[in-house]
């Protein structure tokens, strides 16, 4: 495979005003790194996809990227420090939507947003979830707990988490898991949206649609290397199956 | 179009304000009225009795059997004061193990999800959890020791009660502040579990060695040190117990300070141990706790791969995996040993030195160790591909599965019984064929099904019991308790004929062709 190297995104956006900067980042567990190391720079509202095979370390980089995994090698920084979430500056730019599926007890899934949006200090929390109920079409089960809620109900749950809440950089795995066509085209104009509004997303995807709708050049992993490729070149590789 | 979101530093939350904000909305949905929460807390003060009641009872009776020497038994080598301090040393390393599993800070998987992401400070978040995990700790080991020493001969007044509690009480409260310093340092925590449970396997051994030094010899006073405070009377108990009461608030004051910088790395891991190990506590689900409590992220990965040059074919590769499931856990193995020191010093015990109460110990280690050994059939039971990996029937699958629980259970038996056979090696034919029986019930106890609380509930005049979640609890031990007849007659009656060894030979047949046997509806 020739793999279409992408234009690095503008050297002189980055350098001014880089979020997420990665250099040799090696991930991993038990000592044993799951991919090749990471280069990677992403700007103030740049998107920025992580494509690969399963298995191929996507989640792993994320997860480093989060804070929540010791790189085994290299740095990777937000906003010019290191990444460490027990910051509470880091906490409050960058959000992270993950697979974790965890609820509290007795709470609605509008509760769940709501105290979102409030352990942030959001104005009018009430008015703000509400849009985002209606965004991600879960206003008829506001008032559900989300055990009811289907799977791909409980995931837009966990997505609108992640918007309901201030951010410079925000981190999504796999975000189309089980969620239906339509979805995936609001999630990506969403997207686009908060992108065009200076926040970073950085996400890991299998879905040409969600890749083709938002746009942005992917970081392809694997074994050997780590590249970026246009996002011509990544819509291609995924519908090659990689 | 996505809401513009703007943040009013006049909203910003702490720790213990978004703890409290989610408790309340939780509560406004809760249809329970005063009566029904009244009704719960008398319950709950009821239950907390009869359990006292319970233990102390309890307590009398193992007092009873321990001080009560039977005519025909020699004076037994193991004082009890020795008896006493090999079960505080057990307790000790067991606060310590279970402390750094659990945490023992942690919070609910929902916790984690919704809150840590919060930018809200930790330290208020987390301190209902550090005051839990104090008081937690504090009360079991005030109750562990009271109990102890209440069982090993020593005069129960109220001043030995007194000193056992406050003394257990102090030792729980540091063991837990000693760990919760240490938690963040991932290395130390799961060198805490390792050095903890290798001293819990190895605290029998310890005991024979006392034993056989004659640093157990009976000789010293039965209550020593335990009918009057350790931290002696009028000023200097003040100045004893003002230190302890000290060095105990510094480092309670240094854990709550150390909160904030608990990352949700340390968390994660602390709160999947707890989450699935209460689950496994309120479902009576022994097996699931076992899962949890040796949990991934205890257990260190090979430092080299294994050869596997012996290996053949499928049934071979099946027992590959069983030995290194095993051989590459030390504290298994020291369990198995421990096990079988126990079996040693339990003939110091005159109620357990021989008849009943010896084949009652000997049946327990038995069945314990060969459990040790079904680590493949346990894990198989939760993901049952493992047992379609290989081309074997099921049958053969769960019959190659009883080899290492055998062979376990064969070494702890063997090393308590090292006496007898060196005096009979009739014993270790007997021996021999008993340990198919406590593998067959291992493997039978681990692909045994989870509690089913749909059962018919069983009304006694101690309450309801679930015949359902009872049964499998029992299942497992009952084919090793069936299949261990001849040898337990053999123990009773101290004599290992060969008539014997035969119907052993022949019960434990017949219990591994029964755990083999696989039904349709668990295939």
């Amino acid at each position: 495979m020739s793999a279409e190297r992408a234009v690095p995104p503008a050297a002189e956006t980055l350098a001014a005003g880089a979020v997420l900067r990665a250099d040799g980042l090696s991930v991993g567990y038990a000592g044993a790194p799951v991919c090749a190391p990471v280069d990677v720079v992403v700007g103030a509202g740049q998107m920025l996809a992580v494509i690969g095979a399963n298995g191929s370390g996507k989640s792993t980089l994320l997860r480093a990227v989060l804070g929540l995994l010791e790189p085994l090698a290299g740095t990777v920084e937000v906003l010019g420090r290191e990444v460490d979430e027990r910051e509470r500056a880091f906490r409050s730019h960058v959000a992270g939507v993950l697979d974790a599926d965890a609820y509290f007890p007795g709470l609605t899934t509008r509760e769940h947003l709501v105290l979102t949006a409030r352990g942030h200090a959001v104005r009018s929390a009430g008015t703000v979830v509400d849009e985002l109920l209606d965004q991600f079409g879960l206003t008829g089960q506001a008032g559900a707990v989300p055990e009811s809620l289907s799977s791909g109900q409980r995931r837009r749950l966990l997505l609108a988490a992640g918007f309901a809440r201030p951010r410079r950089l925000l981190v999504l795995d796999e975000p189309e898991q089980r969620l239906d066509v339509r979805m995936r085209r609001t999630l990506a104009q969403l997207m686009r949206e908060d992108a065009a509004r200076g926040v970073s997303i950085v996400f890991a995807t299998h879905d040409e649609d969600l890749l083709e709708g938002t746009g942005a050049p992917a970081l392809l992993v694997t074994d050997d290397v780590c590249e970026v490729l246009s996002p011509a070149a990544a819509v291609a590789a995924l519908a090659r199956g990689l | 179009m996505l809401p513009r979101l703007e943040t009013d530093p006049d909203e910003e939350l702490s720790g213990a304000e978004i703890r409290d904000l989610t408790a309340r909305v939780a509560a406004s949905h809760r249809t329970a009225r005063r009566v029904t929460v009244l009704t719960d807390g008398l319950w709950l003060v009821t239950a907390a009795a009869i359990t006292v009641g319970l233990v102390v009872g309890a307590a009398g009776v193992v007092r009873d059997l321990v001080l009560a020497a039977p005519e025909d038994v020699a004076a037994p080598g193991l004082a009890l004061p020795a008896l006493r301090m090999l079960l505080l040393v057990a307790g000790l390393a067991l606060a310590a193990t279970m402390a750094a599993r659990l945490g023992p800070v942690a919070v609910s998987g929902a916790g984690l999800r919704w809150w840590m992401p919060m930018p809200v400070d930790r330290t208020s978040l987390l301190s209902v959890r550090l005051v839990r995990a104090l008081g937690l700790w504090s009360v079991s080991g005030a109750a562990f020791v009271t109990l102890v020493t209440a069982s090993t001969g020593v005069p129960v007044t109220p001043r030995s009660l007194t000193t056992s509690a406050v003394t257990g009480m102090l030792c729980g409260a540091l063991v837990v502040t000693a760990v919760g310093l240490l938690q963040h340092r991932r290395s130390v925590l799961a060198a805490i579990v390792v050095t903890g449970d290798l001293v819990l396997a190895l605290t029998p051994v310890l005991g024979v060695m006392l034993v056989v030094t004659g640093a157990a010899d009976p000789g010293g006073g039965k209550g020593a040190g335990w009918d009057a405070p350790w931290w002696g009377g009028g000023r200097a108990a003040a100045v004893v117990l003002g230190g302890a009461g000290c060095l105990l608030l510094a480092g309670v004051h240094r854990w709550h300070r150390g909160l904030e910088g608990l990352g949700s790395r340390t968390l994660t891991s602390a709160t999947s141990v707890a989450e699935q190990a209460g689950t496994a506590m309120v479902s009576l689900d022994l097996r699931e706790l076992g899962r949890a409590l040796d949990g991934p992220g205890v257990r260190r990965p090979p430092r080299r791969p294994a050869g596997l040059r012996w290996v053949r074919g499928p049934v071979t590769a099946l027992l590959a995996a069983e030995v290194l499931a095993v051989a590459r856990n030390p504290v298994l193995v020291a369990q198995a040993v421990g096990l079988g020191a126990l079996v040693v010093l339990a003939r110091e015990i005159p109620a357990l030195a021989g008849g009943l109460g010896h084949a009652v110990v000997l049946l327990a280690v038995g069945i314990r160790s060969a459990q040790l050994g079904a680590q493949g059939a346990r894990a198989a039971q939760g993901s049952p591909v493992l047992d379609s990996l290989l081309p074997l029937s099921a049958r053969a699958t769960r019959s190659v599965r009883a080899v290492v629980p055998a062979t376990m259970a064969l070494i702890s038996c063997g090393l308590g019984c090292s006496p007898l056979v060196l005096d009979d090696p009739r014993w270790l034919a007997l021996l021999l064929a008993a340990a198919g029986c406590f593998a067959a019930g291992a493997v039978r106890g681990a692909y045994r099904e989870p509690p089913q609380w749909s059962a018919p509930l069983l009304a006694t005049p101690a309450g309801a019991v679930p015949t359902g979640a009872l049964s499998m609890v029992t299942r497992g031990p009952d084919l090793a308790v069936a299949g261990a007849l001849p040898l337990l007659v053999a123990v009773v009656a101290g004599t290992p004929a060969w008539g014997i060894v035969g119907m052993q030979v022949l019960f434990s047949g017949a219990a591994l062709a029964a755990s083999s046997v696989v039904r349709r509806a668990d295939a």
